[in-house]
């Protein structure tokens, strides 16, 4: 046995060596050139003695003690001179087998063979190359310890290390004051950066795109003069505050006298129009008429409804059944829009019922009474508003049910000639004006009123400098680069002279100018595809046409594409010509995938998919996977309006309280599509 | 009486040169298959039993059949097929003419289970009830028929085969009846040089005859002297965490059996590990059993008692795979 010790003794010996030399070389070392670096510092910049540098050689000894007090036990250390000879675990087996001392009888005398086998075997051993000792090589947080060290070492001293005690003082002259001059033209304001305001801007001169004399455009406009006026310093955050509070109590005021005008319930007549936009969508004919009333636009829709029928009586055939089949299925889901519109009528016989029972309760005493009378009072107010929306509810129903007539009327099969059956579908589209123009007026009335509420938010926010600010708006810009699938700047439709140019289907029309030369359009299509209604996205590299700027390089054009799909598109292109243009897209598309030959001169890419089994991607990929490629931001805008567009309808016609009123507002503030 | 150092050391070397001969003799006729040659002595050792999983033609029969002859065993054969009764293997009771006194009376006629070494071939074709005719035999070494318990001749050691590729009319065997065999043994298929050698040694006139190097008392003192070998409490525990982490909530488990394995290995897996070391260090000349032979025989001691689940049937994970990542990851203290 003794010479199985002795082996496992000079092996744990090598062993303290290799660890030693291994953390000298690992830890000691670029900790030492560190802890060096951070002395001279202390030194230099914190008054720190010379006897600081003692610290440098601390590591050593810490490393040398670990060395001499890590454990190895003697079983792993037999362990691995068998691994390295290839003995077949013999001195382990008989180092631990030995130590046993409770095998008996054959099993005995095999341990006392397997001893001696393994003592024989320990003589010839040498435990030089059990433990290999080497230096490690460097890494790379040697090399930083390193340039740790020698930048400390190079770093200036300061100021106060020149100042030698010997050397006489400097005198100084006085400075020259420092006079800062006020500017009188702006009152000292200085401009406001407005990074969150794009997106309200944006909203706001789409509101402002309404009829003259409308209320929600002209408060709009002024909106984003304040904003303006307060980002180029000729407001102060404090005026632009006072200034929105006015246009706010000019809205309210619009709004109660609103609200004591309308007979029809607007959200009520929003839903009979989306209903029959849904009805017209399904037939080619009509598609006009559905694009005009999905957007509450009273004018379009009864143009286009009229034309429809021109169309039907002079070619007849299929486009008269087209017309036929879709006033059918109006009149079909009017009916269905009419029976649901009554909502509130059982909450108003509960809220009268509750009223009746409070009136019969007697108080007991005058202050009992008094509260009472409050409950009262609060009670009677509420059916009061419940009763006016019921029975706007109910004008609202009539209308839809006088729509429904009229559509059942115009879309009758024989019975009638094609005079009578004109003046139906005539009489039908000035209704469907009507409900239209109402609902617009009080979505854009609902608009204004959350624009206003965006911009006071805005206006706060504004100009907040600082790191958190700065932190804020670095952030902000992320994620928008993250929403347009962007990489980073200067891609996808940002060039630098441009700005804001519109076009169709991401052709830039410039009819004045030389106009730029190629430009990366993305081109986005949606349409239906089967039975489906899938939204197909195809993204494509194309050619900008040259165009022409209007004014000063803030060019807003509009074309046509030749295909079926009709598209926006944000281009950018410079005035005064020559530069590149580059833009976005987004259309919609007819239900063929490929779509109908358009006069783009885009290089399409046929892209084959191999389709995988299996789970599918989990939400955390596909919410990542988003994040990266960017959002639909356009499509999203759109769905955004619609959903917000129930909300308000939900929230004029149904009694909630007050904070769920303002949570619900809240909540599409936060959700407010950004730029 | 009292055995001396000397003696054992006598005893230990004559066992290693006796079982050097016997893999010899049985390497005469089989090329190649060393391990299974391997597999199969320990099992015989051991007295466990063993599972012989390989596709047809690779001697499977010929192995077992040499083993016997090599043994001095008597050796009995049975095909198993779906219309096999459990009558057909442990035995069946007969009437029989007997004097005229007496006139004529039951008898019962022993099975070919009432061999030294049963070669059960294709045994997963037979019904789950013939099946488990087998698992009294395998356990305890007895059969019970016609009322009467009946011992089996010892050493009784059962050879199943199995073929992996045909599926299709089979019985797989239960849980229960893999656990008491002590090895699953793959039978890989030859190399190049090893088919050359099987070719010219079958196609020809030669035919090797196999002498008899052991006998049915020799193997016995051979499976007592293997037991008293001893064993390093560092290797039991070894044994013990190895068995341990191929159970899914074990703290040791590695990815593959965390994921894949519904459940791990019986307390018999452990049996046969520490079994089958102490068979094969004495198989290589060694006196007691080391690490490496652990991870030697952790694969056919364990890959028949590791249940996958679902997901790892469905993803067709070998179990094999499974238990080498347990032995990689296992740490040795």
């Amino acid at each position: 046995m003794k010479s199985i010790e002795r082996v496992i003794a000079a092996v744990v010996r090598r062993r303290r060596l290799a660890d030693a030399a291994w953390g000298l070389s690992r830890l000691a070392l670029p900790i030492g050139m560190v802890t060096w670096a951070l002395c001279n510092l202390a030194i230099r910049y914190c008054m720190a003695g010379r006897e600081v540098l003692w610290l440098v050689a601390l590591p050593v000894p810490l490393v040398l003690t670990w060395a001499l007090a890590r454990r190895h036990p003697r079983r792993q250390i037999a362990r691995l001179v068998d691994a390295h000879y290839g003995t077949h675990d013999l001195l382990g087996s008989a180092l631990e087998l030995s130590q046993g001392g409770d095998t008996k009888g054959r099993a005995a005398d095999i341990v006392a063979l397997l001893v001696a086998d393994a003592s024989a075997r320990a003589t010839t051993i040498d435990p030089r190359p059990v433990v290999q000792l080497h230096v490690a090589k460097p890494r790379w947080w040697d090399g930083l310890a390193l340039g740790a060290l020698v930048a400390s070492a190079a770093a200036p001293l300061p100021y106060q290390t020149y100042m030698c005690e010997t050397e006489p003082a400097v005198a100084f002259e006085d400075p020259v004051p420092i006079v800062i001059m006020a500017d009188p033209g702006d009152g000292g304001r200085s401009p406001v950066d407005m990074p969150e305001a794009g997106p309200l801007r944006d909203n706001l001169r789409d509101l402002a795109k309404g009829e003259d004399g409308d209320l929600a455009a002209r408060l709009a406009e002024q909106m984003l003069e304040v904003l303006d006026q307060l980002e180029r310093g000729e407001l102060d955050r404090a005026a632009a505050l006072e200034e929105l509070q006015r246009l706010e109590q000019e809205l309210a005021e619009a709004e109660s006298e609103y609200e004591a005008s309308i007979e029809e319930d607007p959200g009520t007549l929003a839903d009979g129009l989306r209903e029959m936009a849904e009805a017209f969508e399904q037939q080619e004919l009509t598609e006009d008429v559905a694009a005009a009333l999905s957007k509450q636009e009273g004018d379009d829709a009864e143009k286009a409804l009229n034309e429809a029928g021109e169309a039907a009586e002079q070619n007849g055939g299929e486009d008269e059944k087209q017309l036929q089949k879709a006033l059918d299925e109006a009149e079909r889901r009017l009916e269905d829009a009419a029976e649901r519109a009554n909502k509130t009528a059982k909450e108003l016989d509960e809220e009268e019922r509750r009223l009746r029972r409070e009136e019969k309760k007697k108080p007991k005493d005058p202050k009992e009474q008094e509260e009472q009378e409050r409950r009262l009072q609060k009670q009677k107010e509420r059916v009061e508003q419940l009763r006016r929306q019921h029975e706007r509810e109910q004008a609202a129903q009539d209308k839809l049910e006088q729509l429904r007539r009229d559509a059942k009327k115009a879309g009758q099969r024989g019975g009638q000639n094609a005079q009578q059956k004109r003046e139906s579908l005539q009489k039908l589209s000035r209704g469907m004006k009507e409900a239209a123009d109402a609902a617009r007026k009080s979505r854009r009335m609902s608009q204004a009123r959350d624009a206003m509420q965006e911009a006071k938010s805005v206006v706060r926010r504004a100009g907040n400098q600082g790191e958190g600010a700065q932190r804020r708006k670095q952030q902000f810009r992320r994620f928008s680069q993250a929403a347009k699938g962007e990489k980073g700047q200067g891609k996808d439709g940002k060039g630098k002279d441009g700005k804001d140019g519109k076009g169709e289907q991401g052709i830039t029309s410039d009819p004045g100018g030389k106009g730029g030369k190629k430009g990366q359009p993305t081109l986005m299509i949606e349409g239906d595809l089967g039975d489906g209604e899938p939204n197909m996205m195809m993204e494509g590299d194309g050619d900008g046409q040259p165009g022409e700027g209007e004014g000063e390089g803030e060019g807003e054009g509009e074309g046509q594409g030749e295909g079926e799909g009709q598209g926006q598109g944000q281009g950018q292109d410079p005035g005064d010509g020559g530069q590149p243009s580059q833009g976005d897209g987004i259309g919609q598309g007819s239900a063929d995938p490929i779509g109908d030959p358009t006069g783009l001169d885009t290089n399409v890419k046929n892209v084959r998919v191999k389709a995988r089994e299996g789970k599918g991607a989990t939400r955390a990929e596909v919410i990542r996977d988003a994040s990266q490629q960017g959002f639909a931001s356009e499509a999203y805008r759109r769905v955004f309006q619609d959903y917000r567009g129930f909300a308000q309808s939900a929230l004029d016609s149904e009694a909630l309280p007050a904070a769920q009123r303002r949570r619900v507002k809240r909540y599409y503030q936060l959700i407010m599509p950004r730029e | 009486m009292t055995i001396t150092a000397a003696e054992t050391k006598q005893e230990l070397e004559s066992l290693q040169a006796d079982l050097q001969r016997l893999v010899d003799e049985v390497q005469r006729v089989i090329v190649g298959q060393d391990k299974v040659i391997e597999s199969v002595v320990t099992c015989l050792l051991a007295g466990g039993h063993g599972l012989l999983e390989g596709v047809p033609g690779l001697g499977k029969t010929l192995l077992v059949r040499t083993l016997a002859q090599a043994t001095n065993l008597d050796f009995a054969r049975v095909q198993f097929t779906p219309d096999l009764m459990p009558a057909d293997i442990v035995g069946t009771s007969i009437l029989a003419q007997g004097d005229d006194a007496a006139g004529s009376q039951l008898q019962y006629q022993p099975g070919p289970v009432f061999s030294n070494i049963v070669l059960a071939d294709e045994i997963n074709r037979a019904t789950p009830k013939t099946q488990s005719a087998l698992l009294e035999a395998m356990a305890e070494g007895t059969v019970t028929a016609a009322g009467k318990t009946r011992p089996l001749p010892s050493p009784f050691l059962v050879l199943a085969t199995q073929n992996p590729l045909e599926m299709e009319g089979t019985y797989p065997l239960p849980e229960a009846q893999l656990d008491r065999f002590l090895f699953k043994i793959h039978v890989e298929f030859p190399g190049e040089d090893d088919l050359m050698h099987i070719l010219d040694r079958t196609t020809g006139t030669r035919v090797e005859d196999i002498d008899p190097v052991l006998d049915g008392p020799r193997i016995l003192s051979m499976r007592q002297l293997v037991r008293s070998i001893p064993v390093a409490e560092s290797l039991t525990r070894y044994v013990v965490r190895v068995l341990r982490a191929t159970h899914p909530d074990d703290g040791n488990a590695p990815d593959l059996v965390r994921r894949y394995v519904r459940f791990g290995g019986s307390p018999r897996g452990a049996q046969s590990m520490l079994l089958a070391a102490r068979i094969r260090c004495s198989l290589h000349g060694r006196l007691t059993p080391s690490i490496e032979d652990v991870r030697e025989v952790a694969p056919s001691a364990l890959r028949h008692r590791v249940i996958l689940n679902f997901e790892g049937e469905a993803e067709g994970i070998d179990v094999g795979r499974c238990i080498a990542q347990v032995l990689e990851t296992v740490p040795t203290d």
